[in-house]
């Protein structure tokens, strides 16, 4: 019995508690007091649909920490691969009779393929390289949603105005315990939840020290036995997978997509988020979703008082991840670990290949002359 | 805590499975959503209602002593920034004089504007939160079609009215959503009097298309087809790119080496200038250059330079804000002047606002003191020849035609600003 | 050989009316001449990035916005003055813009991990565009052209490129000249390239790091300058005039080498011709597919570009 009276264990259950019931608190009147005000202060909009689309975009970050974060591959492109997986399931929901469920799989299925298309060639890339090379995808792809000479592309994609899919509404099984919004925010919430676990359980796992082996020291990695070309792909593969559902997630949530849904502009503001989240981390991506789903709101509220704040919007987000980066490079979750006081060892961010930990101590640094903390690739000796 | 990568595998396998038995299981029976081959804007859905009778006569949004109004514009994030931040204040600044001067039949009428930042899915947001947060009793002036493409659907099934999107689409009117209205002339009838005009006036060209990528350069496209069949004019070659480029040297070149003597562009501002400015000094193309009315705007002649830009022949359907003797003008800049904010002078883009305002504040009047949203639907369908303070042509609704304007006046560029000739063309479809 | 080429390119060839190379050359050497012309800003850009890639071994995102929020503050010095005394003192104070940057901004993340470099080059791309936008509204103005650029085009039978579009070409080939013979010729250039390199020997040796690493980023700005107000000048100075370029900049230069200046040109100019041909040949909704499906063959036949340098691991 004492167990369940620790604090960490009352906080969890008051999460799992809070993400069962939240559609209801709605109709609570002083929960709908509290979150109204919330909304007039602070901008932070928690709506239903604003927490189902934050599930959505969860399942999007894990993917990319997981790519990122944790096998330090540098992808400037997700979004072309949560494209990839919204439109193979908006294709479906539009022209087949196929359910929901089985066509946002399949969207994770197909972009995890085309995931693990990427992986292959991107071995032989690095840094910067790889970076452009994902970055070339996420720039091509509205050409070829939009594509209608060659290979007329564009009579499944709906060309430039896209696909417009009728609202989504909850089946008549639950008619009149809960609507249509309570309805999107279960069926997103459920399955978000579940990639969150899983991911937490691949991190855990084999997989994930691979992973993280790989990020501090490609070499050490290999030299400890670790077959660096499976796991390297298996990492793009697996980002596709959640990147592909994510897509799936997406569509069903707004009933749209178009080859504007997911721009440069908006990939590279996931990278964004999930190193001011925190790299390596689950924690840290669920924050990075948190700040994607609700930093407009925030922003708008915070113009309403001052006007200028609108235009300077990126601006100030710009200063706060420079911000970040030099004071924090932990991002947000690094910084509550140390508020929470949480086991270091809890947080792969932490975990060392005992090669890289060597690589860290300070003689070993003067010796070797490596003053940073980049894998050896790079423009090489031969001056 | 090391766990073989198989007994991973597997639970993903399980736990996936689990989500398809569940939602599949409970999914298998969508209304008729997750299924059907339904083309995307909708056949005239019956929910959505093709009669009157299926409007509820719904009240959100109004009260005794104010009507609630919404719109979703770009505001930040560059390019499109520039619509949203003049044409809001121009629709602003006439309903607050309109609400000075006692508001429609005792109503003030409050316009709540969201920033979609021309995301889609951030108007996907914008607009959720507007119907069911703020409450609003109509959307108008929605701006941009794939941001207002994301929205479209929800407001027909919301039965919100949906009036005066900010766009020449054909897709939001065609076919007629009872509850949706369009505003801009449509780029296909627009494209069709371009083509009539070159057939009249240059009848052996030879046209050389310069298109956007999207709707708005096919819909032109098939409008100007449409205008110069059976004549002698023929299509040399179609050129199209990318929004995000803004170096027409290569579409031009192509246009040039097709033999084409007349380019016929669909094209946004920044683009347009450039074929004026390669295209005539760097290029020396010396045939006949025709632009959609989006262009009409004399920032676009000021970055072509004057030189270049002269002889361009574009649409419009608005008086030029440079017309300064003009009453409607005037008044335009006055109402700006008091109302509108400090650092917003009065543009084409504000006449803009302030043109779709005058419209929504005369449908708001006619419904009359029992406003509902089945009621300013009637109200709307029943505008017969009002013309705004500053439109060059009336405005005609019907139960048949949600298109308000349908007639546009060329203009040419002629010295820093493009000026209207000849006769008002109209093209208008109600009786 | 030629029917064979013929035979090979013809399915691809069927999407546009314009005749083959092989039947009409004047129209394909027009195109590159085109390709050429769009591909020299790329070049310019890229050869900012190969020149801070080079010194510093960061990659900067910030490049194109950078080059846009100088070439507003060239357009307030233009209000004042003519376009050339205009130009060299932007290029000035983007010198002094860079250097700032590095010692201010980049100085703390330099033992970071690479992402992190890369990232604050990403929250300065977000500042410089948003506060320009601020600055300067979302109105795209004209910007001047030198008059050394006024006047009818060049002609070399009937194959025209404009006055503007030759010179940027040529001070493209100027810069890369100059960093060419920095770099290999100077003393300067080789403490810049050791600092890059092994920084904890060339302090030992005695160069200042510090001011190696500030040098190479206003070095860098200058260049960055200089390519916006080519760009302005060629097509309208506004807030978003850079994004649409830096994207074919990094794309030519990963393309020729991120180390290579040559590399950078070729690269840059090559994704112009990729681009003008594909669209002209195959169709002009795949010219952006083109060119990095271009990149990307090349990419996995040389990693690290066509002149890059080969990366060696030391184990």
């Amino acid at each position: 019995m004492k167990g369940l009276l620790r604090p960490r264990t009352l906080a969890w259950i008051a999460l799992v508690l809070t993400l069962i019931f939240f559609p209801y608190f709605h109709t609570w009147t002083g929960f709908a007091w509290f979150l109204g005000n919330l909304q007039k202060y602070t901008g932070i909009n928690l709506s239903v649909f604003e927490v189902t689309s934050f599930a959505v975009w969860v399942v999007i970050l894990l993917g990319l920490n997981m790519l990122t974060g944790y096998s330090g591959q540098i992808s400037l492109g997700h979004g072309a691969l949560v494209a990839v997986g919204a439109y193979i399931t908006a294709i479906l929901l539009d022209r087949t009779g196929t359910p929901v469920a089985v066509a946002i799989l399949a969207g994770g299925i197909g972009a995890s393929i085309v995931g693990f298309g990427i992986g292959i060639p991107a071995l032989r890339l690095s840094g910067p390289y790889l970076a452009i090379a994902t970055l070339a995808l996420i720039v091509s792809l509205p050409q070829l949603l939009k594509l209608s000479d060659i290979v007329n592309i564009a009579k499944y994609t709906g060309g430039a105005s896209g696909l417009d899919l009728p609202t989504m509404h909850a089946p008549e099984a639950v008619d009149g315990v809960m609507d249509d919004r309570q309805w999107l925010y279960y069926s997103t919430m459920v399955p978000a939840v579940i990639m969150t676990v899983l991911a937490w359980n691949i991190i855990r796992s084999r997989i994930g020290r691979a992973f993280i082996a790989i990020r501090d020291s490609e070499i050490g990695a290999q030299q400890m036995g670790v077959n660096v070309a499976r796991y390297k792909t298996l990492a793009f593969g697996l980002s596709s997978l959640y990147a592909g559902i994510g897509g799936g997630l997406f569509v069903y949530t707004q009933d749209f997509v178009s080859p504007e849904s997911f721009g440069t502009f908006q990939s590279i503001t996931l990278l964004v988020a999930i190193v001011i989240g925190g790299l390596a981390s689950i924690l840290g991506s669920i924050l990075a979703a948190a700040f994607f789903v609700f930093q407009a709101g925030v922003i708008s509220e915070l113009a309403d008082n001052l006007p200028a704040v609108d235009r300077l919007r990126w601006a100030i987000y710009g200063t706060v991840l420079i911000l970040v980066m030099i004071f924090l490079p932990g991002g947000a979750s690094g910084f509550v670990q140390r508020i929470g006081r949480l086991k270091k060892s809890d947080l792969a961010a932490n975990v060392r290949s005992p090669l890289a930990a060597l690589r860290a101590h300070p003689i070993i640094q003067k010796v070797t002359g490596a003053s940073s903390g980049a894998p050896e690739d790079g423009p090489g000796t031969g001056a | 805590m090391q766990r073989p990568s198989s007994s991973i595998l597997l639970r993903l396998v399980l736990l996936l499975a689990a989500v398809i038995a569940v939602t599949a299981f409970a999914c298998s029976d969508d209304d008729g959503d997750g299924g059907g081959s339904e083309t995307p804007s909708g056949d005239g859905t019956p929910a959505a209602g093709n009669s009157l009778e299926d409007i509820p006569e719904d009240t959100t949004g109004v009260t005794d002593t104010e009507i609630v109004l919404g719109t979703h514009m770009p505001l930040s994030g560059a390019a499109a920034a520039l619509y949203g931040n003049q044409i809001v204040p121009g629709m602003q600044a006439y309903f607050d004089s309109v609400n000075a001067a006692g508001g429609i039949n005792g109503r003030q009428i409050r316009l709540v504007v969201e920033d979609d930042q021309y995301d889609p899915s951030k108007t996907n947001q914008a607009v959720r939160k507007l119907v069911e947060q703020d409450g609003i009793f109509a959307l108008v002036s929605g701006l941009g079609t794939a941001q207002h493409s994301a929205v479209f659907e929800y407001l027909k099934e919301q039965q919100v009215p949906d009036l005066f999107t900010a766009t020449g689409a054909t897709l939001f009117t065609d076919p007629i959503t009872r509850t949706a209205f369009g505003y801009n002339p449509n780029y296909v009838q627009e494209g069709r009097e371009i083509g009539k005009y070159i057939v009249e006036n240059f009848p052996n060209a030879k046209i050389g298309f310069i298109l956007q990528n999207d709707d708005f350069g096919s819909d032109g496209q098939k409008g100007v087809e449409e205008g110069i069949e059976g004549s002698d004019v023929t299509v040399v070659t179609t050129q199209t790119y990318e929004a995000v480029n803004t170096d027409m040297t290569q579409q031009i070149q192509a246009v040039m080496n097709a033999g084409a003597d007349t380019i016929v562009a669909y094209s946004l501002p920044l683009q347009a200038a450039s074929i004026l400015k390669i295209g005539r000094s760097q290029l020396g193309f010396e045939g006949e250059i025709l632009f959609s009315g989006v262009i009409a705007d004399p920032s676009t002649i000021a970055i072509a330079e004057p030189a270049n830009a002269a002889g361009a022949i574009t649409t419009a359907y608005l008086k030029p804000v440079i017309f300064a003797d003009d009453a409607g003008v005037q008044e335009h800049v006055r109402i700006m002047a008091e109302y509108g904010p400090a650092d917003v002078p009065a543009t084409n883009l504000s006449l803009y606002g302030q043109s779709v305002a005058e419209l929504a504040v005369e449908v708001l009047n006619q419904a009359g003191q029992d406003l509902n949203r089945r009621s300013v639907i009637a109200a709307a369908e029943s505008i017969r020849d009002f013309t705004c303070s500053v439109c060059l042509t009336s405005i005609n609704l019907s139960e048949t035609d949600h298109r308000p304007i349908e007639g546009l006046q060329f203009a040419k560029a002629e010295g820093d600003a493009w000026i209207p000739f000849g006769d008002i063309i109209s093209f208008e479809t109600t009786e | 050989m030629e029917h064979l080429i013929a035979t090979l390119l013809q399915p691809l060839l069927l999407f546009t009316d314009t005749p083959p190379p092989w039947e009409d050359p004047e129209i394909f050497l027009q195109q590159v001449v085109t390709g050429v012309s769009i591909g020299s800003i790329y070049a310019i850009l890229g050869l900012a990035v190969v020149l801070i890639y080079r010194s510093t071994n960061t990659v900067n995102f910030a490049q194109g916005e950078m080059a846009m929020f100088t070439t507003f503050i060239a357009w307030s010095f233009m209000l004042r003055m003519d376009f050339w005394p205009a130009f060299f003192l932007t290029t000035l104070v983007a010198f002094f813009i860079g250097g700032a940057l590095e010692v201010f901004v980049m100085r703390p993340v330099e033992h970071a991990p690479p992402l992190n470099s890369v990232v604050v080059t990403l929250g300065l791309f977000a500042i410089f565009s948003s506060v320009a936008l601020w600055r300067y509204g979302p109105l795209p103005r004209p910007f001047e052209t030198p008059a050394i650029f006024d006047g009818a085009p060049f002609t070399l039978g009937e194959i025209t490129i404009s006055r503007l579009n030759l010179g940027i070409l040529g001070i493209a080939l100027l810069i890369m000249l100059a960093l060419f013979f920095l770099f290999n010729y100077t003393k300067l250039g080789l403490a810049m390239r050791a600092t890059a390199q092994n920084p904890t020997a060339s302090q030992l040796v005695g160069i200042n790091t510090s001011r190696m690493l500030a040098l190479g980023w206003g070095l860098s700005a200058s260049v960055g300058a200089i390519a916006g107000m080519l760009t302005a000048a060629s097509q309208a100075l506004s807030v978003d005039m850079m994004v649409g370029i830096l994207i074919f900049a990094f794309a030519g230069a990963v393309l020729g080498g991120l180390d290579s200046p040559g590399g950078a040109i070729i690269g840059g100019i090559s994704v112009g011709i990729i681009k003008s041909l594909s669209a002209t040949y195959i169709s002009p909704q795949v010219d952006i597919i083109a060119a990095f499906v271009v990149i990307i063959a090349v990419l996995m036949v040389r990693p690290t570009g066509l002149f890059g340098k080969i990366a060696v691991r030391r184990v």
